[in-house]
């Protein structure tokens, strides 16, 4: 029997469920089950329906890995293209980097006591004090190069999946997925990433996924631990301290003599920090600033008026939110992958499949200056 | 002059495919439309290759599909049986294992800059079948479409870009196969 047909015989589907999903006609399904060979469009068609990679059809010995199958087991069994490929990804990852024998260093600097507000508060001035000491206070648009260059850990994207963020611990690195979105928005998921490391992440093993609605919720969290990263990346990307220096300013700045804070202060507060307006007003309510339950009414009342806080925004002509890059991959790995590239012993296609990355990223890096690299591992 | 011309004419005419890596090279050194200028070659490429391309080398590549000077190949010409088995046996990428599955079925000369496919392909398609960038830039010399040293200034380009390429000398261009 084919390789196909012996994968496409395994799944738990009709050929008629398979036809609809592939936009193939039944009849040819039928055909390729029964052993007939596929094209290279149709075998594209059928991994693409599938939701998993081309490679999916073969790889039977990285497919049940231990780490795809703990991948699978934290995110249930609804198939997930971007689950797939972020499980590939650490095991390329890892056969790429050089070995470490346990989790980074840095991690064991922070001793996590307890899921509270104070404790979340507490880790972020932490993380402050140890790894920017010199900017308590100040925006961390380089959130992306700091953690890479702590060492010990690797960047990817999270393409096609519902979650919107994912952070592991594999084989002595810390891996940390974030969703390609709105710059600000994937900001605060890295920061939310950072602060799981931080918390839960321990020794061996472990995978966390967060869908959308776990990562800057408010009031809706499902879980303890979700609001208490929440908590932890707020506090970090929108120190205390900060705001109400940033905050003095903006209101000087505007004349604002107002007792209270309104959109304006929050929509400047969310564009110097470079999170999104809710991050921003949240912060606020939870410093005290806002009444509880005003972050989201402001909110509403943005989106009801203007269409959104960034429309408002660009409305008032308040300055622009910064560049923040959170790459694709972190150039340790695609430069490590280059050298292995280079060496003959991966190919480009195979480092740019299993990264879900083009070649110019793995050649960008090659090119990049050696101080630009933070290539530390 | 003459002679470079007969010899030109007296060369069979060549399916080239070539493959994203040798793509991006030739286009980081502005070189795709030179050497879809090489009068004895037929160039072709995977759709596949243009979502590996930034935005400007792709519509470089449908202009010169439009002009006639590139074509796609048909996927569908490709027996899924055996792209996967090329891919479970020499775990190379998918575009890769495209043109190498391609030209296990039509006498293309691949075209690659990868040094484990160019390996594997040297290996399937025999040495003569395979070649890279630099062996294009070295046939535009041939062609006298360009001299050894602007060669050597756009495989230089290249490098800069981050391309996986050997070192070569100048001189390297101006050299017999």
């Amino acid at each position: 029997m084919s390789k196909l047909a012996n994968f496409l015989r395994n799944l738990d589907l009709t050929p008629d469920e398979i036809a609809v999903r592939a936009r193939l006609p039944s009849e040819r399904v039928r055909m390729i089950l029964e052993g007939r060979d596929a094209n290279l469009v149709e075998l594209r068609a059928l991994a693409r329906a599938l939701k998993v990679p081309l490679r999916m059809f073969v790889q039977k010995n990285e497919d049940n890995s231990d780490l795809a199958l703990l991948f699978r087991s934290t995110t249930a069994s609804r198939p997930d293209l971007g689950v797939e490929n972020a499980a590939a990804f650490v095991q390329a990852a890892i056969s790429i980097m050089p070995k470490r024998q346990s989790p980074p260093e840095w991690l064991s600097g922070f001793e996590f006591r307890e899921e509270s507000y104070e404790e979340a508060e507490r880790l972020a001035d932490a993380f402050r004090m140890m790894f920017t000491p010199n900017r308590l206070d100040e925006p961390l648009y380089d959130l992306p190069d700091l953690v890479v260059n702590l060492g010990g850990v690797i960047l990817g994207q999270l393409e096609s999946s519902r979650f919107e963020g994912a952070s592991v611990i594999s084989d002595g690195y810390a891996f940390i997925f974030v969703s390609p979105r709105f710059a600000g928005r994937m900001l605060f998921t890295l920061a939310h990433e950072i602060g799981h490391l931080v918390a839960h992440h321990r020794e061996g093993r472990s995978v966390v996924f967060d869908l959308a609605s776990q990562i800057g919720g408010g009031r809706r969290y499902k879980s303890k631990s979700e609001a208490f990263v929440d908590s932890f990346a707020s506090a970090l990307l929108m120190p205390a301290r900060g705001v109400g220096i940033a905050l003095r300013q903006i209101r000087k700045s505007f004349h604002i003599q107002s007792d209270e804070v309104g959109d304006i202060e929050i929509i400047c507060l969310a564009r110097l920090f470079g999170v999104s307006f809710d991050a921003a007003a949240l912060r606020c309510e939870k410093l005290g600033l806002l009444p509880r339950g005003g972050a989201i009414s402001l909110s509403e009342i943005l989106r009801r008026n203007h269409g959104s806080p960034e429309k408002r925004a660009d409305t008032l002509g308040l300055p622009k939110r910064p560049t923040i890059i959170i790459p694709r991959v972190s150039q340790n790995l695609l430069k490590a992958a280059g050298e292995r590239i280079n060496d003959g012993k991966l190919s480009l296609g195979w480092v740019t499949d299993r990264l879900a990355c083009s070649a110019n990223d793995v050649f960008a890096a090659r090119s990049a200056p050696e101080a630009a690299r933070g290539s530390h591992h | 002059m003459m002679s470079s011309l007969r010899a030109r004419l007296q060369r069979p005419l060549v399916d080239l495919i070539i493959d994203a890596s040798s793509i991006i090279n030739l286009d980081n050194a502005q070189a795709l439309e030179l050497v879809a200028g090489l009068s004895d070659r037929t160039i072709w490429l995977s759709p596949l290759v243009i979502g590996e391309c930034k935005p400007t080398c792709a519509a470089r590549i449908v202009q010169l599909e439009k002009e006639g000077l590139i074509r796609f190949v048909n996927p569908e010409s490709v027996s899924a049986e055996t792209f996967l088995s090329l891919l479970e046996t020499y775990d190379l990428g998918e575009g890769e294992t495209e043109c190498l599955a391609l030209s296990l079925g039509h006498p293309y000369v691949m075209c690659c800059d990868d040094s484990k496919a160019r390996r594997i392909g040297t290996k399937l398609l025999g040495p003569e079948r395979v070649i890279g960038s630099l062996g294009l830039l070295k046939s535009c010399v041939s062609a006298e479409l360009i001299s050894p040293k602007q060669a050597f200034d756009l495989y230089e380009l290249m490098k800069k870009a981050g391309g996986f390429l050997p070192l070569v000398a100048s001189e390297w261009f101006s050299q017999p196969d």
